[in-house]
């Protein structure tokens, strides 16, 4: 028998060892020699991947993945011409579904994308609709994917990979509009359970596709009808998911600080049933896809981690990206909520973290240490506005456990009521907190989920600057670009349906007035603007959950315009025109949708009634 | 130890398979310990096992422990009428993994992962996976080429470009 030495160790065995091993210790592997370095799989962590693809239409357009193993970044339509991996085919795509650890589907006209994360190679799957899918899901072995059109009639069509990786031609249903129609729920991914396919309505129905039966299409089922006692919650905050204990879950998110809930659906009696307790797990949402994980830490348990990306204005030269983590209590309304904005801020987290001892895995049982604070060095170098990178993902996959442990101290940080005002404390050292609003806006219900969130955010984070003033609510550095876009604002009150249009009136007219004295003071235009903006979203809601009537919207309008535009830090630094573009975008927002066609429309404005308008005098 | 091994099975019952060392060393096992090894219970299951089973990528002092660790793993169906198996607990049994692995010298821990492999007796590869693991964890790539005496094959423009990949494994 010839002698052999570790270097010839067969790569079967060797994978084998290298799954028993850190993944932070497979690049030291790899460096041994030739044959290990073939061993070790291009890490990209899979199973962390549709935890973090979780993203919206709205600023869906550039996104980027670095993957470490191949030095290279895997790049979505960007604006100036794609990477050469997708060749600017994906221009208009939109993210539709992670799956298998390192595929995602992009949904575009006419086609599918299929990209392979690790290899960045990009599958094109075109198929007959015109239009793209409202929902593209990935089988569990990522071997076929299902497009689902819930355009009524719900329709579905799948396609299979073959052994060789290509996909094969779609199989799509022809249209018959006897078909069931569903108002599906627009954030949240269809979910496959127990090999079926389900379908959320915004009411709470379900919908159940057999892959088995494709003939026979969706149906709905007659139970659930609703969410039950949280049938009130808004359609646009509501994320199914399929629990690790093999339940069908959704967490409803309530607005402007209403406690998160989460149910399940009870299989007996078909109905959703409260949950009280996640038993020690963690809940992690996001736009399409959640997932739910057991967790160790004490603290994380029965949390839910809101991931949601925001997109910054094309002006700012790094990070076009952001991971927004809220951390939220189980079920009471005092949020605590925790939000990493930008690379130097995580960079200074990290730092801060690592300073107090956080991340030291490495250092007691080995020489080696195993720095986190320089995370930033490793990503794609952020040149200019096409090269920027995305780091939250690249940190979260590879220094999950960190990071999971770092909450802790986070959230001491935060509560400590020995300490100065949290965040003062904050924004002074480790984290800057600010809610990002999308830079163009259009009629689709991702704007205003994101819009939403985005008043949540708010609300939450008013819960807890309880006694700050409003000198303190402005960002240290608020010449900066990017706190020039974060603004807070006062909390609108609900408002009692049954009250009168009067004393609502009144109240508004308070918050306004207290609006405006604050966006005085700094930037002023920006922030009139975005208040106005927000505050009209928050108060008017969609029509039916506040029961506005069309005569009360008007008002509210005339009533807005007017104070906007006599503020004096609107007008002085050229802000009307600012601050109108912002309210003719409130205006578009605050509109009713219709669902048309495969997209959401505005229904026209109801006729302006004729109120006096302080801005435009009265015709004689 | 092998006649231990042979011994301590032939009153087991069941039919003996004959496992031949690639230095001639004969070792008579039941089948029950034998098919632990998927590729000889693959073999049983063809019935070829008849004249022995020659494993010439295994030497003789490895198969010993490979028969040895077989011996007190062995199932139920070895363990009837045997009062020694049936004394043995399992945390025993564990003991036993523990001091067989951590006694272990490099080279003959890299024969037996080839024999575990190349039998393909799951629980022992695991193990001694486990325990190649453990040594690499937290090691430097040189520490590693000093551990495992494993020569250093990349030219340093590549070594070079492999750090600068993973730049954020490698700083200290």
């Amino acid at each position: 028998m010839e002698e052999r030495d570790w270097s010839s160790l067969p790569l079967d065995v060797l994978a084998a060892i290298l799954e028993r091993l850190r993944w932070s210790s497979h690049p030291s592997v790899a460096l041994t020699c030739r044959h290990w370095r073939s061993a070790v799989p291009p890490f990209y962590p899979a199973w962390i991947t549709p935890l973090l693809l979780s993203t919206a239409r709205v600023g869906a357009a550039n996104l980027r993945y670095y993957s470490p193993y191949y030095h290279k970044s895997f790049e979505v339509g960007d604006d100036e011409g794609g990477s050469p991996a997708l060749g600017g085919v994906a221009r208009g795509a939109r993210i539709c579904c992670a799956s298998a650890g390192r595929h995602l589907a992009l949904g575009m006209s006419g086609a599918v994308l299929d990209a392979d994360l690790v290899t960045g190679v990009v599958r094109k799957v075109p198929h007959a609709h015109k239009d793209m899918f409202d929902f593209i899901i990935y089988s569990d072995d990522a071997h076929r994917m299902f497009g689902i059109n819930a355009v009524l009639p719900l329709s579905v069509a799948y396609v299979n990979q073959n052994n060789d990786g290509d996909w094969e031609d779609w199989t799509l249903t022809e249209f018959d509009p006897t078909r069931p129609w569903l108002r599906a729920s627009p954030i949240t991914n269809p979910v496959i359970h127990r090999g079926l396919i389900y379908l959320l309505d915004e009411q709470g129905r379900l919908a159940v596709y057999d892959p088995c039966k494709h003939e026979e299409g969706f149906e709905i089922l007659d139970k659930p009808m609703s969410f039950g006692i949280f049938k009130h919650y808004d359609s646009h905050n509501i994320y199914m998911f399929e629990s690790d204990q093999d339940e069908l879950m959704v967490v409803l998110v309530g607005q402007r600080g209403a406690p998160v809930h989460v149910v399940k659906l009870n299989e007996n009696t078909m109905e959703w049933d409260k949950v009280d307790s996640l038993q020690g797990r963690a809940l992690f949402t996001g736009t399409h896809a959640s997932m739910m994980k057991k967790i160790e830490l004490e603290w994380m348990q029965n949390r839910k981690v809101l991931l949601a990306p925001r997109k910054r204005g094309k002006q700012e030269l790094c990070c076009c990206f952001f991971f927004i983590l809220f951390l939220l209590p189980f079920v009471s309304v005092p949020s605590r909520l925790l939000l990493v904005s930008s690379l130097s801020v995580l960079h200074r987290l990290l730092r801060l973290l690592a300073s107090r001892g956080v991340f030291s895995e490495h250092t007691s049982s080995s020489p080696r240490r195993f720095s986190l604070t320089t995370v930033s060095r490793t990503l794609v170098p952020a040149g200019g506005g096409s090269s920027a990178a995305s780091y939250a993902d690249y940190v979260l996959q590879h220094h999950q456990d960190e990071l999971v442990r770092a909450w802790s101290l986070l959230h001491e940080a935060v509560l400590d009521p020995a300490g100065s005002e949290p965040f003062a404390r904050a924004n002074a050292g480790a984290l800057t907190c600010e809610p990002v609003v999308p830079d163009t806006t259009d009629g689709s219900t991702r704007t205003r989920a994101l819009l939403e969130n985005d008043i949540f955010v708010m609300a939450t984070y008013r819960t807890q600057g309880r006694e700050r003033s409003e000198e303190e609510f402005r960002p240290r550095t608020a010449c900066s670009r990017t706190h020039r876009r974060g603004v807070w604002s006062e909390r609108p009150r609900e408002r009692e349906p049954t009250a009168g249009l009067g004393s609502a009136a009144s109240t508004r007219r308070r918050h306004v007035a207290r609006v405006t004295k604050a966006a005085v003071g700094g930037h002023g235009e920006s922030r009139v603007g975005v208040v106005a903006w927000r505050l009209g979203d928050a108060w008017l809601g969609p029509g039916r959950r506040l029961g506005a009537t069309e005569v009360d919207a008007a008002r509210w309008r005339s009533e807005h315009w007017a104070t906007v535009g006599r503020s004096p830090g609107a007008s002085r630094q050229a802000g009307v025109g600012r601050g109108r573009r912002w309210l003719i975008e409130a205006r578009r927002i605050r509109r009713r949708w219709r669902w048309e066609g495969r997209i959401w429309r505005p229904l026209p404005l109801p006729r302006r009634p004729q109120i006096p308008s302080p801005l435009r005098p009265p015709r004689a | 130890m092998a006649a231990a091994a042979a011994e301590a099975t032939t009153d087991g019952g069941g039919k003996m398979i004959i496992l031949i060392s690639a230095d001639g060393k004969r070792f008579e096992v039941t089948e029950a310990v034998a098919s632990q090894s998927q590729l000889i219970s693959n073999m049983i299951e063809d019935d070829c096992t008849e004249n022995g089973v020659r494993l010439p990528n295994v030497d003789g002092d490895i198969l010993t422990m490979v028969v040895d660790y077989c011996n007190m793993h062995a199932g139920d169906a070895a363990a009837a009428g045997d009062t020694m198996k049936a004394s043995s607990t399992e945390e025993e049994l564990k003991k036993f993994d523990a001091e067989l692995v951590q006694a272990l010298e490099n080279p003959v821990l890299f024969k037996l992962i080839l024999a575990a492999n190349f039998l393909n007796i799951k629980s022992l590869l695991d193990m001694t996976c486990q325990r190649v693991a453990d040594m690499m964890s937290g090691k430097t790539p040189e520490q590693m080429r000093e551990t495992f005496s494993i020569e250093n094959d990349f030219t340093p423009e590549e070594e070079a470009a492999i750090r600068q990949e993973n730049a954020w494994a490698f700083d200290d």
